[in-house]
């Protein structure tokens, strides 16, 4: 039964929110903020039960979390944090902002150079010769590696042209490009439109399989029901 | 010889000279004259007779002497004080003058060239005296200009028909704020410093006896300065009580005015005259019959000196071109007509798109016609409000449209925000309409293929799309290491989704979980999503009811939600334990499979669930690159494939193994179920089910999408040829 009801909820939302394909409506709307406000609770139970009761509130119970650094240090965070809650105080909420933002940040940037822009830049620095190691004693021809580098060096210099805004100004004429920058650009302009035509079928890929999901479990809970 | 430098150029000059010889400044200062210097003011002068009582003592006290009187404002020294009032040190400096002055002989007048080109007209003793009555009746005003009349006139050439500038002979006209110390502090040279022996009544050279009697009603005499041309001051040179006998003896010998200007003089006088005062008008009433009376021959030398009249200067071939165009103007059409015959600058066309709306002055409105207020506190009073406001009267400045360069799509726009911000309602009902009908046309039409691609398969249950028969590398490499994994070793598997993307994820991830399980090892989940865990638990739940045994075992190991994002994935990968600990269930890290890990090195090799490329750089960011001998592999959205692909692909990936999308699930799946013998796929997954209405409605849609480029394209043709036609 409780399976049923289940089926029959999923299939009333799923309809509510396809309604919109003729246009906004009150069955969508019923549907979005229910939608909403269900993974509202889900996430503040979610940060309960996790993270607010077992690293802090649950430990300030008994004695030894008080006597625990950690915890105080949180407790003063989270009292300057509080301060924010007034204009008197929003100053004192700064701190806990500062140390959070910080942080993040320092923490992110560290990562970023480490795990994406070196490997990805020694990644590009590759050799273009078409005469790869190999086991044997004579390198090995590869044509392909080496068109494939060359592709990669071409796509890189010419995307970052593109996004080269530098103009020169003259006299009765709009700001151009240098006469070097403008065909790297333009070259660049293609392999972006490359790039974000592959994105896109990416993306009209995960969505149609979530339509396509969608739309079978329509079926097969009017199939069950109608047996 | 002593010499004398002179203060300004500071050349030497004998000590008797008084003026440079080179610069003809003045070598010694000008010191007050003492209080018997001049002759005495008569007391009986009208001027004294018609003064308060207060000012005749005053006056009365300065000149006795007295210690506390009113200091002369004529420029005579007030007397000094006795000798028993004067200090010692300036007793002892008044004795040593006095026995230098006795020592030097008194200092000879200077030579009176020098004085008629270095100093500036003087005002003769005479004049002074005969100015000392009107002085009372007379403006200060009045006496400067008389004074600089007169001046102008005696700098004139003789010979010079326009008479020779001032300026051109170096001696420039001096300002009027100059005349004020001259007529009242400067002297004739034989008055000016005591020091030149003079005494009180002794007539200094070229000043001349003050006429007695009526000279107290005679008008402001004229100031006779330096002679130009050559001919100097001279003692013998007629004084201001003399001029008019002076004016009819030496008549050829006086310089004339040029007719230049005595014109202007002319024009000077009248308008001097429509500024005159009343008052001043009734001082001169009475004091003309004095002046004519007195000096008859003033009247004959003024019309001497009067010369050629205006019509002779305006005559052609008298004054100079550039002299007549700088004539008022006659009338102002004439200005306008000649201004318009002025050649415009050519601007460039940037330029005059840049210039801003030409504005025009405000006119005066002192020639309207003042109104007379009627009502208010100003009822009554005319004049006092303008008639019209100043804004008012501002003319709009005109709109050049020939200077705007409108294109038609601009003008399209243009309008539309017209229609908008004139009817805005009506814009309203026509926007929901043309939505309304978009929505039931195209739309619905799209969507309505669509379902019909979808449901058909499995409606008619048909395969037209065959099962990829090619297992791509990356795929293969993650099979082949989760079949190398120790099973006694728990695998750490991140689920980093949300439900909307759980179709496409939940495949894939089903499918590495059904072989995980299906070689027993265990599987700790980890999220830093809130709807993680949820999602974890899904997959699975459904994995564990294709294998039962696995779940008795109890090798799944949920850890839960990780909070922090970059920052708890750092401190997870530096101690899993410590950053998790409190927040999985306290089984989970007392199981036997987790009590070995203390590190991240305990997990055998890590699994990233994972739609958005954002959280998958996370994860290599901050955890691979913190433990890279960890391997890492991934199941990804087919969105985020492009993004998260250059770390496999590149030569030290960070990721060793990719599921991506559908298809790589339907192939994991295929390769889960296939029969060692045959080849062929076994069991139907989730993502075979979805196989051909996924191929079906891919087709469709690529399908919409090149007939909407080809329409729009050919749209767009026919367009272009269209306009084609019409230019």
């Amino acid at each position: 039964m409780t399976d049923l009801a289940g089926a029959a909820l999923g299939f009333f939302l799923t309809v509510s929110i396809l309604s919109y394909l003729i246009g906004d409506n009150l069955l969508f709307r019923v549907a979005v903020h229910l939608l909403i406000g269900v993974s509202a609770g889900y996430i503040a139970a979610v940060a309960w039960n996790s993270v607010v009761w077992p690293e802090f509130l649950g430990r300030l119970v008994s004695l030894s979390g008080w006597l625990d650094p950690g915890v105080l240090f949180l407790l003063l965070l989270t009292v300057l944090l509080i301060g924010r809650s007034t204009p008197r105080l929003s100053i004192l909420g700064g701190i806990p902002m500062a140390f959070l933002v910080g942080l993040g940040a320092a923490v992110v940037v560290g990562g970023a150079l480490t795990g994406t822009l070196v490997p990805q830049l020694a990644a590009s620095a590759a050799s273009l010769a078409p005469f790869q190691s190999s086991p044997g004693p004579a390198p090995a021809f590869d044509p392909w590696t080496s068109l494939d580098r060359i592709i990669i060096l071409v796509g890189a210099v010419s995307t970052l042209a593109y996004f080269h805004f530098g103009a020169s100004r003259r006299a009765g004429q709009p700001p151009q490009r240098p006469a070097w920058v403008r065909p790297w650009a333009w070259v660049g302009e293609i392999f972006l439109s490359i790039t974000f035509g592959v994105l896109y079928a990416g993306a009209l890929a995960a969505t149609l399989t979530a339509l396509i999901e969608r739309l079978l479990y329509l079926k097969d809970v009017l199939l069950r029901f109608l047996s | 010889m002593p010499e004398l430098r002179c203060p300004m150029c500071g050349k030497p000059n004998a000590e008797t000279d008084e003026v440079c010889a080179f610069c003809q400044a003045r070598l010694r200062p000008l010191t007050a004259a003492p209080s018997g210097s001049e002759p005495p003011i008569s007391p009986s002068s009208p001027a004294e007779e018609e003064a308060s009582d207060w000012l005749v003592r005053l006056r009365a006290q300065g000149t006795a002497g007295e210690p506390g009187g009113t200091r002369d404002l004529s420029g005579e020294a007030e007397p000094l004080p006795g000798p028993d009032e004067v200090p010692n040190w300036l007793a002892r400096i008044r004795a040593r003058g006095g026995e230098e002055g006795e020592a030097t002989p008194p200092a000879a007048p200077p030579p009176s060239s020098e004085i008629s080109q270095a100093s500036p007209p003087e005002i003769p003793s005479e004049a002074r005296a005969e100015q000392q009555p009107g002085e009372t009746a007379e403006p200060e005003w009045l006496k400067r200009l008389r004074v600089r009349r007169t001046y102008e006139q005696e700098q004139e050439p003789e010979g010079s028909p326009f008479g020779t500038p001032t300026s051109a002979r170096g001696e420039e006209l001096p300002p009027d704020w100059l005349h004020v110390p001259r007529e009242e502090g400067w002297r004739a040279p034989g008055l000016a410093t005591p020091s030149e022996g003079q005494t009180a009544g002794q007539p200094a050279p070229g000043e001349a006896e003050a006429p007695s009697g009526p000279t107290d009603e005679t008008p402001p005499a004229r100031v006779q300065g330096p002679f130009p041309g050559g001919d100097s001051f001279s003692p013998s040179a007629p004084a201001m009580g003399e001029s008019a006998q002076a004016a009819g003896q030496a008549g050829p010998k006086l310089p004339r005015l040029s007719p230049f200007t005595q014109g202007s003089e002319e024009l000077a006088a009248e308008a001097a005259e429509a500024e005159i005062p009343e008052w001043l008008a009734r001082v001169r009433e009475v004091t003309e019959p004095a002046a004519q009376g007195g000096q008859p021959q003033g009247g004959q030398e003024e019309e001497g000196l009067a010369g050629p009249g205006l019509d002779e200067l305006l005559a052609p071939g008298v004054l100079p071109e550039w002299l007549t165009a700088t004539q008022p103007p006659a009338n102002a059409p004439q200005i306008e007509s000649e201004t318009e015959e002025i050649e415009h600058a050519v601007l460039p066309p940037w330029l005059q798109a840049l210039r801003p709306i030409e504005g025009r002055a405000v006119k005066s409105e002192g020639s309207e016609e003042e109104r007379v207020e009627t009502a208010g506190p100003l009822s009554g009073l005319k004049g006092v409000l303008p008639p019209i406001s100043v804004l008012e009267k501002v003319p709009h400045p005109p709109v050049q449209r020939e200077q705007l360069e409108v294109n038609p799509a601009h003008a399209a726009q243009a309008e539309l925000l017209q229609r908008v911000v004139i009817n805005p309602e009506s814009r309203e009902v026509k926007r929901t309409e043309r939505a309304g009908r978009r929505f039931h046309s195209w739309t619905l039409g799209v969507w309505a293929l669509l379902l019909v691609a979808i449901l058909a398969p499995g409606i008619t249950q048909t395969h037209v799309f065959a099962r990829p028969t090619t297992v791509s590398v990356e795929t293969l490499k993650l099979r082949t290491a989760i079949n190398a994994l120790p099973v006694d070793r728990p695998i750490l598997m991140a689920f980093e989704f949300d439900p909307a993307d759980a179709a496409e994820l939940e495949a894939g991830a089903l499918a590495v979980v059904d072989q995980l399980m299906g070689r027993g090892i265990p599987i700790a989940s980890l999220s830093t999503r809130p709807t993680g865990p949820a999602m974890a638990a899904d997959v699975i739940a459904r994995g564990e009811a294709a294998h039962p045994d696995y779940a008795s075992a109890g090798k799944y190991l949920p850890l839960g939600y990780l909070p922090g994002d970059a920052v708890g994935l750092r401190a997870f990968a530096s101690d899993p334990r410590q950053a998790s600990g409190a927040t999985s269930s306290s089984s989970a890290w007392d199981s036997p499979f987790l009590k070995p890990v203390t590190s991240l090195e305990g997990f055998s090799s890590i699994i990233i669930v994972v739609a958005q490329p954002q959280l998958f750089q996370a994860w290599i960011e901050q955890v691979h690159t913190l433990h890279p001998g960890v391997p890492v592999f991934a199941v990804i959205s087919a969105a985020a494939e492009p993004l998260v692909r250059p770390y496999y692909e590149s030569d030290t990936p960070s990721v060793e193994g990719l599921v991506v999308g559908l298809a790589g699930a339907e192939t994991y799946a295929c390769m889960n179920s296939a029969n060692s013998a045959t080849g062929q796929c076994g069991s139907i997954s989730p993502a075979d089910s979805w196989w051909d209405a996924f191929g079906a409605s891919a087709l469709t849609a690529v399908l919409v999408l090149g007939v909407g480029a080809l329409g729009s394209a050919g749209i767009a043709l026919v367009k272009h040829l269209g306009e084609k036609k019409r230019d």
